[in-house]
């Protein structure tokens, strides 16, 4: 008898839980640990735009073709640049560090890329340099990367930066869960 | 002796004359995006479509101004801009405004469909749109839409193609290049837009978004980057590079590549 009372209040609840999820769901602590997952936040050097070495591609976005240059956006990290003047044997030449990035765009040797929620205008001078034009907001533009849905993960702290990947982690507090 | 002095002087000759020829040209221009771009630069004014806006700047001789936002829908993935036209691919429709008066798009036409992503491409008076039912828009079905816009204030759908897991894709005259995700590459014949014909499919790569480029197809996905010599009659492939992929297993980098 009380077993079913306890089922009948739970449907309600659950059912709540249920409508008022969204994409990211609030949920009060528990004491079991779970496996879930911790944000990283991007450091404030890397929240730098700089023109660096070339480095490795570790997960290629989207890509852009200007004259010889091929840029290949590596997700939320930057652009990289080649020298693609024989598409048999492009050239890695260098990286721009632009934490957030995904989009990007060049006329008249002007780079427009969008880093950490912003438009940024660069002029690009072959690679070699980059002299900044400047920045402008831009309006309700995706931040950061969303944690992996069906999971727990510890809640963004937004004064910390913006989310650069997930960890896995055993969490004791958890208040946040990313649902489907 | 000769003969090698004159071809080395050739040769330098070509080379200046190269370097001469790519700066002038660089000087004006823009480059190329693939389909999945949310930027689109058109007459000096760049149009970015994030969420549920449309910002316009103006980027005219060396001015750097945010001059107009637009509301939409909302739901907004992907701009191209066409002659007086920009066309935006969003998770439930594609939408067609007026850029004639540059500085504020004006709508024209919501084409509604079933809900999915999908990015557009446009040659001539046609669009080609590919629906994909995936993680960030649950419902929907995977297919290739060709649409006719010689009407801009009513379009309509010629064919429809099932796709696997369609997302970028580029079209170059007589070729559609569609990007099948985990699927791989596909290439068509569209001369017969009604019946548009597979000529190849390369299966064994993951392929997120082309650009085809003069013969020379650039396409990028989570294996790499990879750049193939096609032949515009029949569309064959030849690989001709392939920047690959290291991954680091340090931190786990859950990304939702389509934002």
């Amino acid at each position: 008898m009380i077993k079913r009372r306890i089922v009948l209040y739970m449907v309600p609840t659950l059912l709540l839980l249920v409508l008022s999820g969204c994409w990211v769901n609030e949920y009060s602590s528990y004491d079991d640990p779970v496996e879930g997952y911790r944000p990283v936040y991007g450091t404030s050097q890397t929240q730098e735009v700089t023109l660096t070495s070339a480095r490795s591609v570790n997960n290629p976005g989207k890509i852009y073709v200007y004259g010889r240059f091929l840029l290949v956006n590596e997700v939320n990290k930057g652009i990289h640049v080649f020298d693609n003047t024989t598409p048999e044997n492009p050239k890695a030449i260098g990286f721009v560090q632009l934490l957030g990035n995904t989009d990007m765009a060049i006329q008249n040797n002007v780079l427009y890329a969008d880093h950490m929620g912003n438009l940024v205008a660069l002029e690009v001078h072959d690679f070699e340099k980059l002299t900044s034009i400047g920045t402008l907001s831009l309006q309700d533009w995706n931040l950061g990367i969303p944690p992996p849905a069906g999971y727990y993960f510890e809640c963004v702290d937004q004064t910390k930066g913006i989310v650069t990947g997930w960890k896995k982690a055993t969490l004791t507090k958890y208040e946040c869960y990313a649902s489907y | 002796m000769r003969a090698t002095k004159l071809i080395f002087f050739l040769l330098l000759v070509c080379i200046a004359a190269c370097e001469s020829d790519s700066s002038s040209e660089l000087n004006n221009s823009q480059g190329t995006g693939g389909s999945m771009t949310r930027f689109a630069i058109s007459n000096g004014y760049m149009y970015i479509a994030s969420q549920s806006t449309i910002s316009v700047f103006d980027i005219r001789n060396n001015t750097f101004e945010k001059i107009n936002t637009i509301s939409t829908n909302g739901g907004l993935e992907t701009v191209v801009a066409r002659g007086e036209y920009l066309y935006l691919g969003a998770t439930d429709a594609m939408y067609i405004y007026s850029i004639a008066d540059p500085v504020t798009p004006t709508f024209i036409f919501r084409y509604a469909h079933i809900v999915s992503c999908d990015p557009v491409v446009v040659q001539g008076d046609r669009a080609f749109v590919t629906l994909r039912a995936g993680s960030a828009c649950n419902r929907g079905a995977n297919a290739l839409e060709i649409i006719d816009i010689t009407n801009k204030n009513n379009p309509s759908l010629i064919a429809n193609y099932p796709m696997l897991s369609p997302h970028g894709l580029g079209v170059d005259g007589n070729l559609l290049f569609i990007c099948e995700g985990e699927h791989g590459l596909k290439v068509f014949d569209i001369q017969n837009e009604r019946s548009i014909q597979l000529k190849h499919h390369i299966e064994n790569i993951h392929a997120y978004d082309v650009i085809p480029n003069n013969g020379i197809l650039l396409l990028t996905g989570e294996d790499g980057v990879f750049q193939y010599r096609y032949d515009q009659q029949t569309g064959a492939l030849i690989l001709l590079s392939k920047i690959p992929v290291s991954r680091t297993e340090s931190i786990a980098l859950l990304i939702t590549i389509n934002q």
